[in-house]
């Protein structure tokens, strides 16, 4: 699955085992509590393309309810760390996901501040960061480009 | 500057390809064995030995997969024998002949391409000397089948001596990053100039530079391991300094301007510059790259992002160089 | 066995042209076998009868010579009349030449008993042994000093009385924090008067000669005939005072060539009416015994460090290596101390910190910082420790305000984090606080220690040894003698027990190079940044299944491991390569 960000061009690439996981929590949705972690991958600047990996999944100090999703620093810092040391240093953060009980999802004013919170830390290795809502039926991608909030077009395989 | 030494043996291993490499001595082999079955009865005995910059632990993987292989075929001939140079050429290219790879007398050597899927695989050069002359030195044959005859000539050469030239200046961990730098300034090479025409520098001009005083060994003596701590990126970083100053700039009556010129005579026979291919406005254009490289290198050093300094290096050098990145704080994160 | 004795007394009658003749024992004699009398001149042409007496162990022990009727001081000659011949323990007897021994015991007798007042020997003797001729006439009259006796010449000091012997300062404050701090003496129970007068006499005055009870005018005209001019005058005004009933002290100063002695009388009057002191016949007038417990004699008899009173210090960290330190820093003179630290001391810790068993089941001191600061103020007189005791105890805190870390004379961290240690070199660099740093730490299983010294020059710094060679990213301890990477911390109770397991002579060890390091530093003989490494035995890590680092290997040969030159040029607190 590959997602392009029509002013620059940046290009999000999507595992394909990433995909079916995100499609899981498509299919089983429950409506009863939101789910959501952080999304991991590599950078690349010779294509300039940033590629997703993997993802973490909710741990148990995330708060979660119907209507949002408060996601902790416990397990999802472990896990990144891993993934950082297995990957022989390239693995990276690269963004947050969540679910949302919307068709075509819709970042809420709390996501918006949320995102652009976490664009402007100075501690991200990624040049971009991405934020991705799973829908009931559909999953959107962002990202923030000079504070603005910028949704990222599908493309086709090659 | 953070410590990318890891990433530089990395990137090394990523684009080193040298005579250990199995497809390529197959391919050698096989070449090998074809020219001893058809060569014609007429032909001299000859003897052969690998030459190019896999026998001098300086090849890279080829950006075009275009391997290209160099073997030299010394004749027990005296080149006093042979007025025309082309001849003991064409018994190398008549006992290639006539299979399904395309054969070419070229001006140095008989260049035999293979081709997969409609493009150049690999291709072998073989350099034809005579061996056996009165005054006991090699000489290569030179010219095309068809040139005219003051371009068919035999010129001295010594491709065996310039390997050891090049293998001994070092020795050990010292000769490893030796290799390593050449290897690093050849990737860049390739990466930054299109590979046909001439207006790239020759992998072996960038070789005879750095071993002509632009590299130096660039190690710290550990005082708690009393290890010697190998430093890559300074080692290219001086070489590429070196080089930049070994230019002179001055007034090309070809080009009628200004340009920055460079040479660097071969340290064996025919001790010819290797720069002489290269036009003046070639060479300013090389000289404002390696200025761009310069800076770029510079660049990295003021980096304290390891995403950020080796996506400099990705650009300098290709996606062969692996983009490491500092541990990730995720932090916490809110969403409704 | 006699006539030996008397063979060999023959041959110094003879050598000698004396005349020793076998003396009949008395009460005195009874440890002796033999004893023999004469007389012999001094150079001074004065007579002084000797006994020669010969103990049972000779000549495995020296003869010993007697001055008998001893009435005045000598030098070497103790107040019971013998004579000290050696340092018995620089010589070795010459057990098979008898009677060469006996001669050489002779020869140094006499040179001693001709050893006269004035001369330069006699003089550096003094200071020695007239305080013990003194303390035998004062009897159990002492009184304790701690003032500094430097530049002292003519001053009316106090002096607190309580049941205990009474303490002289030069301020009633200076003597009531002795007397709570090191006497447990409380304020009630005092009694203080500005009623002792310190006057130093001249230089090479005669000593007064040893009494058990003396004149006031004597005293007087002692004192008199031995100052300077410049304070005669105030004397004379001190004797024309009137008094009715008054205890007075006085002390003299008498100085040698090893330092002040000090000598004192008690004088008492009860009169009915008022009487000029010149006058007062009625005085009695007892010689007082003065124990210095100043901190200039104190510290000169524990090694002598000069220099280091007004230093101040700061101890961050008091745990296993801290608490040692501490305890060394004020035996050898610091004064200022300031601790930081924010651990409550348990009963767990006892075994490896220098504060005991009775300290931790102590319940109204918990801290540590507080624990040690009461300790050490018991233990050592003048150290006046302050244990930051902030409602927020901890380093963090403290280097909010990092200007007071330029209040100090040097900075020891036993903190044992480095992190911490590293913001604080960072911020000392930063704000160009030349204050000297020094870290210590252990390293576990008893492979060793480390003192790190920093801040004294600016060509490196402590980042300089967590940077690494090739490039500026920090990474751990350079100079580790273990591999890194590997948790050494023990688990004994879930997280808050964790500990890294080293015994508590790793922290002594520790402690003693650091202390020795820090009096170097305050003294300026240390110049340049180094540090220190102590090198243990890697056993007990490796049977324990952990690995040595290379340095280590290196270095395992030796037991100490110094380095000067740690400048790293890619350091990104020091660093100019970069």
């Amino acid at each position: 699955m590959r997602y392009k960000n029509s002013i620059d061009n940046i290009i999000l690439e999507i595992d394909e085992q990433v995909e079916k996981l995100f499609y899981t929590y498509v299919e089983n949705y429950d409506f009863a509590v939101e789910s959501g972690g952080i999304l991991i991958g590599t950078l690349n600047p010779a294509y300039n393309s940033v590629r997703l990996t993997n993802i973490t999944e909710p741990f148990p100090k995330d708060i979660r309810t119907q209507y949002e999703f408060k996601r902790s620093e416990d397990g999802h810092q472990n896990a990144m760390n891993n993934f950082w040391e297995q990957s022989n240093f390239r693995k990276t953060y690269l963004g947050e996901w969540h679910t949302h009980n919307q068709k075509i999802p819709q970042p809420s004013h709390i996501d918006i501040k949320n995102w652009l919170k976490i664009s402007k830390k100075k501690n991200n290795n990624s040049e971009w960061i991405f934020f991705i809502i799973i829908g009931t039926e559909e999953i959107c991608i962002w990202t923030i480009q000079n504070k603005k909030i910028i949704k990222l077009e599908r493309i086709e395989n090659y | 500057m953070i410590d990318l030494q890891k990433e530089f043996i990395e990137f090394h291993d990523n684009i080193k390809l040298d005579d250990e490499n199995q497809k390529l001595r197959d391919k050698r082999e096989i070449l090998l064995k074809k020219l001893k079955n058809n060569i014609s009865d007429e032909a001299a005995s000859y003897t052969t030995f690998n030459q190019g910059s896999y026998a001098m632990g300086t090849g890279i993987y080829p950006e075009d997969e275009d391997y290209d292989i160099d073997v030299g075929l010394k004749f027990d001939i005296n080149k006093d024998d042979y007025d025309d140079a082309v001849e003991p050429k064409k018994w190398v290219r008549d006992a290639l002949d006539g299979h399904t790879k395309h054969v070419d007398i070229k001006r140095s050597c008989v260049t035999v391409t293979y081709q997969e899927n409609g493009k150049s695989a690999y291709h072998v050069d073989f350099a034809v000397y005579a061996n056996d002359n009165s005054d006991g030195k090699m000489y290569i044959a030179k010219g095309k089948e068809f040139s005219d005859k003051e371009y068919r000539y035999w010129e001295e050469s010594d491709p065996q001596g310039l390997i050891k030239l090049i293998k001994n200046k070092y020795s050990g961990d010292d000769a490893a990053q030796f290799r390593r730098t050449i290897r690093y300034i050849k990737k860049w090479k390739t990466h930054n100039f299109s590979s046909v025409g001439d207006s790239a520098p020759t992998g072996i001009a960038l070789t005879i530079l750095a071993y002509d005083s632009c590299f130096s060994v660039n190690k710290t003596t550990d005082w708690a391991t009393k290890k010697s701590v190998y430093d890559d990126f300074s080692a290219l970083h001086t070489c590429i300094k070196n080089i930049k100053s070994r230019f002179s700039y001055s007034w090309s009556e070809l080009a009628q301007q200004m340009c920055y010129k460079i040479s660097a005579n071969l340290p064996v026979a025919p001790y010819s510059n290797l720069f002489s291919k290269m036009t003046d406005k070639q060479m300013d254009e090389l000289y404002s790259r390696i200025t761009n490289m310069l800076s770029k290198l510079d660049e990295v050093k003021g980096k304290t992002k390891r995403s950020e300094a080796c996506t400099i290096l990705v650009e300098l050098f290709g996606e062969e160089f692996p983009v490491t990145v500092d541990k990730s704080i995720v932090g916490t994160s809110e969403s409704a | 066995m006699t006539d030996e004795f008397e063979e060999i007394i023959n041959i110094l009658n003879i050598r000698r042209e004396v005349c020793f003749t076998r003396k009949e024992s008395s009460h005195e004699d009874e440890e002796y076998m033999a004893a023999f009398f004469g007389s012999v001149f001094l150079k001074d042409g004065s007579r002084v009868e000797l006994i020669i007496a010969f103990s049972k162990h000779f000549p495995l022990c020296f003869p010993d010579f007697f001055v008998k009727n001893n009435d005045e001081f000598r030098v070497h000659v103790e107040a019971n009349g013998k004579i000290c011949l050696y340092d018995k323990s620089s010589v070795l007897i010459k057990k098979d030449l008898k009677e060469q021994f006996l001669l050489d015991c002779y020869d140094q007798a006499i040179d001693i008993l001709n050893i006269l007042p004035g001369t330069d020997e006699y003089n550096s003797e003094i200071h020695r042994e007239f305080c013990a001729y003194w303390l035998k006439v004062a009897m159990s009259r002492m009184v304790y000093s701690c003032f500094e006796t430097a530049g002292v010449n003519y001053e009316e000091y106090s002096i607190l009385f309580s049941g205990k012997k009474p303490i002289v300062a030069k301020s009633i404050n200076d003597a009531e924090v002795i007397a709570y701090n090191n006497f447990s003496i409380k304020k009630e129970e005092t009694d203080s008067k500005k009623d002792c007068l310190i006057i130093r006499l001249r230089l090479k005055s005669n000593l007064i000669k040893i009494k058990e009870n003396y004149k006031l005018s004597e005293i007087r005209h002692y004192i008199l005939d031995n100052v300077t001019a410049s304070i005669k005058k105030r004397i004379n005004k001190f004797f024309t005072k009137k008094v009715k009933n008054m205890t007075k002290y006085i002390f003299l100063i008498y100085e040698t060539n090893f330092g002040d002695i000090i000598f004192g009388f008690r004088i008492e009057i009860v009169s009915r009416k008022y009487i000029q002191l010149s006058n007062a016949t009625c005085a009695k007038v007892e010689p007082v015994y003065v124990e210095r417990i100043d901190y200039s004699y104190l510290t000169k008899r524990g090694g002598s460090y000069s220099g280091i009173k007004d230093k101040k210090v700061l101890l961050l960290g008091a745990g296993s290596v801290g608490g040692y330190l501490a305890n060394n820093l004020c035996q050898l003179g610091i004064v200022n101390l300031d601790i930081l630290d924010s651990d409550i001391f348990s009963e767990e810790n006892v075994y490896r910190h220098f504060l005991g068993f009775d300290a931790a089941i102590k319940n109204k001191l918990t801290y540590k910082a507080d624990l040690i600061k009461e300790q050490l103020e018991n233990m050592y007189p003048y150290v006046d420790i302050d244990s930051l005791n902030y409602k927020e105890r901890s380093v963090e805190e403290f280097l909010i305000n990092y200007n007071r870390l330029s209040n100090y004379d040097i900075i020891i961290s036993a903190l044992g984090e480095p992190s911490l240690n590293l913001e604080i070199n960072s911020l000392l660099y930063r704000h160009n606080i030349k204050v000297p740093f020094i870290c210590c730490f252990n390293e576990p299983y008893s492979i060793g220690g480390h003192i790190i010294a920093s801040n004294i020059d600016r060509k490196s710094c402590l980042q300089c040894l967590y940077t690494k060679v090739n490039a500026s990213d920090v990474t751990s301890f350079r100079g580790s003698l273990v591999e890194t990477e590997q948790s050494f911390k023990k688990n004994v109770s879930g997280c808050s027990g964790a500990f890294v397991p080293y015994s508590c002579l790793d922290s002594q060890q520790t402690a003693i190079i650091a202390a020795k390091m820090t009096i170097q530093i305050l003294q300026q003989n240390i110049k340049e940044n180094m540090f220190e490494s102590w090198i243990g035995s890697a056993e007990e890590l490796e049977e324990n299944g952990f690995k040595v680092s290379e340095h280590y290997k290196t270095v395992s040969d030796n037991k100490l491991f110094c380095k000067s030159d740690y400048m790293n040029s890619h350091c990104s607190i020091c660093g100019k390569g970069d």
